[in-house]
């Protein structure tokens, strides 16, 4: 086990690194950033003494050298599409994308469980609702929102399309605005917030809630009617102890592994959803940065996304192995 | 198992919708609401609002609130007229080198210093020390002499007659607290305190600045002018105009100012319960030919093209509600109209004429700047032009961080681009120099008249308009800019808010000054 998590990890080091490479190369090409950091109507003098402080006259190795340097001494910089220091522009948003993401895992486990309930029903009503749940997990996230917005904005009236709050930014320490008005007792700070999370997280889990559903169900499905099921209840188990000891545990490594590849998918769906509803995060962040061709916020953006998809698909691997030993074998 | 399971995710997601369902309508602001509130908003983001480094435009909706400069312009008219801020007087002498400002009396800046002649040179010096874009315009300042405290003396190196324009710009040097300036030195790599904190002596100070998210402004009580007709004023960024216009027409927001394309402001202007304006500005979209083209180097066919083509009629099936066909070469209202005269007139039959002969085979490229509407608009359109005259054309949009590289190609590069740019100030010489000479920023393909930086030179010292009509002349009949248009700045408010209309600049687009706006019937 634990060389299989040693082996893990040093992959982990080489994919990333590779990522940052890519990232700043394809992005140092993406364009020049000084007109957008000086604005437009700089004069040619302004903009040549700029270049030479931001150090772009340099040859590209030498700026990578720069950055990684810099980077290791956990030195961020400055962002030159918005002017604040990376890390405080990170310390902001991290939170914002972070609680955005794990409402959205939450919701997508929670469509998950209960559409493989509806999958196994045979009554008329389970047909047309897996038809429409069918067809909503095959649009984009964007149409989602859109839909999500005209229905509960424009029609009902009933939630919010902009931002995190109404109320202004959290004084709590998570930056996770639902949790901070839990934590410091303010309950309505506390709903505000979650009303302001529902259509970017339902937007954002929907399609993967789906697809967890259908995965779920047919692994329940085909291990319930399994030779060791019959086994089992021929042992004199209850159904529910064979659901829990033999359906389940046999279920649930498919559905791990596309929950883990789903939650990396998700980022780029977050990158979407969270410009269409002014969330102020991480996505939001990337999406500046590359407008105003701001190649090392891009680079460090993009490192941290990467990091997340890898590190939580090595976790995935790793209780895969925990589950199944048959993952730890290969 | 599976059944309760789901049973309890059911219910979980049922009482989340519904709790977070049940407030009724969408929740309101901790600011209280209505005739003390005012809800604007930014499309996509500002730059940090300090004001030496302020120099694209939406962030002066803060900057412009909270700063004052020694003199502006005034709001809401079209021609640009010099009006006292923190000097009451002011002269020139006749060379234009000396300046003398008497200062207003009984002003404080936001953290309680008094305003004195000394806050001038500091605020001077502190633009020159960060020396970022606006810094040019006390490039050329020799020295801020203080006889009193109530008087400051500028001499320049040379003569300008710009120079009280440069001083009025939306841009321009803004008088900053001497305190908060030795307190706060500026950093280029580090948290710059006045990116959320102000120490100007405005109407409005910062409030409450969450970066990307949302900006308050709150009225100074210890204003020295007319008290500000709303107490607050809050920005919240939105990343699309569609959400912008569903929360204009829902009420969740009281206004917008530019940002608008011809579409969204046609569909506002339908609405019940909203206002919309649309008011002159310097913004003009213009058209840029590059002089190192294999097809367009050659003055005959650049001028028949030009003259093959109904400019009136581009503007305005590209520009719609936003924009108008110019007349001129210069922007609006920065010349008068004998002064000013477009050399190159309209003929119908010239891109025939071209389409069978030097341009015959040959593919015109058209470049524009993703970010700008206008130009994309206009860029498109006149490739449909060229294309059904039987001239091959592509339109073709480039990010801005890709755009000005792609211009730098020169002969590899396109052949015309579009671009809808405007002076720093309402002075011919902040457009002539800027855009006509290499030297200037936004001459985008390097086009140079020979003779004209002379001539522009000559017209700085002295101001002298029959100068600027010879540079016109020159530069319409050179074929390497046409200027197409004047962009309209538009602007959308609820019908129960007042003043815009006496609010917008005459300037540039989008910024307004906001502490005329008020209560309609208050």
């Amino acid at each position: 086990m634990l060389r299989f998590t040693v082996r893990r990890i040093a992959s982990l080091i080489v994919v990333l690194f590779a990522l940052l490479v890519l990232v700043f190369l394809i992005s140092r090409y993406g364009g020049d950033p000084v007109r957008g950091y000086l604005g437009a109507n700089a004069s040619a003098d302004a903009v040549a003494a700029m270049r030479t402080r931001l150090g772009l006259d340099q040859p590209i190795w030498v700026q990578f050298a720069d950055y990684l340097s810099r980077l290791a001494r956990l030195d961020l910089g400055t962002s030159l599409a918005t002017r604040r220091p990376v890390a405080a522009e990170l310390a902001q948003r991290i939170p914002a994308t972070a609680e955005l993401a794990l409402w959205t895992v939450f919701f997508s486990v929670l469509i998950g469980i209960l559409l493989a309930r509806v999958y196994t029903l045979k009554s008329r009503f389970s047909g047309v609702l897996r038809l429409i749940l069918f067809s909503a997990a095959s649009a984009p996230a964007f149409l989602i929102a859109t839909g999500g917005v005209l229905i509960f904005f424009v029609q009902l009236h009933w939630l919010p399309v902009s931002g995190r709050t109404g109320y202004g930014p959290s004084t709590g320490l998570s930056g996770m605005y639902v949790l901070d008005g839990l934590l410091t007792g303010n309950l309505p700070y506390a709903m505000d917030a979650l009303r302001h999370l529902i259509l970017p997280a339902l937007a954002a889990s929907l399609g993967p809630g789906v697809a967890l559903a259908r995965v779920l169900a047919d692994g329940l499905s085909t291990s319930l009617r399994s030779a060791y099921a019959r086994t089992a209840r021929s042992l004199g188990e209850t159904e529910s102890a064979v659901l829990r000891r033999h359906g389940l545990r046999n279920a649930a490594s498919p559905a791990l592994s596309l929950l883990g590849v789903q939650v990396g998918m998700m980022l780029s769906s977050l990158v979407v959803v969270e410009q269409i509803f002014s969330w102020n995060g991480l996505g939001q962040f990337l999406v500046r940065a590359i407008g105003g061709a701001d190649t090392a916020t891009v680079a460090t953006i993009s490192l941290l996304l990467g990091a997340f998809y890898v590190v939580v698909n090595a976790l995935v691997d790793i209780a895969l192995a925990v589950v199944d030993p048959r993952v730890r074998l290969s | 198992m599976l059944r309760k399971t789901a049973s309890a995710a059911l219910l979980t997601i049922s009482l989340t919708l519904l709790a977070a369902c049940s407030g009724g309508g969408t929740p309101g602001t901790s600011a209280a609401a209505g005739d003390d509130l005012l809800k604007l908003a930014f499309l996509g983001g500002v730059k940090t609002p300090d004001p030496d480094t302020a120099y694209d435009g939406p962030e002066l909706n803060l900057v412009n609130s909270a700063y004052e400069g020694l003199v502006t312009y005034k709001s809401g008219q079209d021609k640009a007229e010099l009006t006292a801020a923190l000097a009451t007087t002011w002269s020139a002498d006749p060379t234009n080198t000396v300046f003398t400002f008497d200062l207003r009396e009984g002003v404080t800046f936001h953290d309680g210093t008094p305003f004195t002649a000394a806050a001038v040179e500091k605020s001077f010096q502190r633009r020159t020390d960060v020396g970022e874009g606006p810094a040019y315009m006390v490039g050329d300042v020799k020295s801020v002499a203080t006889p009193s405290d109530k008087q400051v003396v500028i001499t320049l190196d040379a003569p300008n007659s710009a120079f009280l324009d440069l001083l009025a710009s939306p841009f321009g040097p803004k008088i900053v607290s001497p305190a908060a300036i030795e307190a706060h030195p500026y950093s280029a790599d580090g948290e710059n305190w006045f990116a959320s904190n102000d120490a100007g002596t405005g109407p409005y100070r910062y409030g409450t600045f969450t970066p990307d998210t949302s900006y308050q402004l709150t009225a100074y009580d210890g204003y020295w002018g007319a008290k500000p007709g709303y107490p607050t004023v809050e920005f919240s960024v939105v990343s699309s105009l569609s959400t912008i216009q569903l929360q204009l027409e829902n009420g969740e927001l009281d206004g917008l100012a530019g940002y608008s394309d011809s579409t969204t402001f046609t569909a506002l202007q339908a609405k019940e319960k909203l206002k919309t304006y649309q008011f002159s500005s310097m913004q003009t979209p213009t058209m840029f030919l590059n002089p190192k083209s294999a097809t367009l180097a050659d003055q005959a066919t650049r001028l028949d093209l030009l003259a093959g083509v109904d400019f009136t009629d581009l503007a305005t099936k590209a520009l719609g509600a936003v924009g108008k066909p110019a007349t001129g070469v210069f922007p609006a209202n920065l010349l008068t109209g004998a002064d000013d005269q477009q050399k190159i007139t309209h003929d119908g039959t010239k891109l025939a004429s071209l389409a069978a002969g030097s341009l015959k085979s040959k593919t015109i490229k058209i470049a524009y700047g993703a970010t700008s509407a206008d130009a994309k608009n206009l860029s498109d359109n006149l490739a449909a032009v060229l294309n059904a005259a039987g001239i091959t054309a592509q339109s073709t949009g480039y990010a801005l961080g890709t755009y000005f590289p792609e211009l730098e190609k020169g002969a590899a590069g396109p052949d015309i681009t579009f671009f809808a740019g405007f002076p720093d100030t309402a002075h011919p010489d902040a457009w002539a120099t800027v855009f006509y000479t290499p030297k200037g920023g936004l001459d985008l393909f390097g086009a140079e008249v020979p003779g004209l930086s002379d001539t522009l030179g000559k017209a700085r010292e002295t101001g002298d308009q029959q100068l600027y009509a010879q540079v016109a002349s020159q530069v319409s009949e050179s074929g390497w800019w046409y200027t197409v248009a004047t962009s309209l700045g538009t602007a959308v408010f609820a019908d129960d808010v007042a003043g815009v209309e006496q609010s917008y600049h005459p300037v540039i687009t989008g910024v307004l000054n906001l502490a005329v706006l008020h209560p309609a019937g208050a």
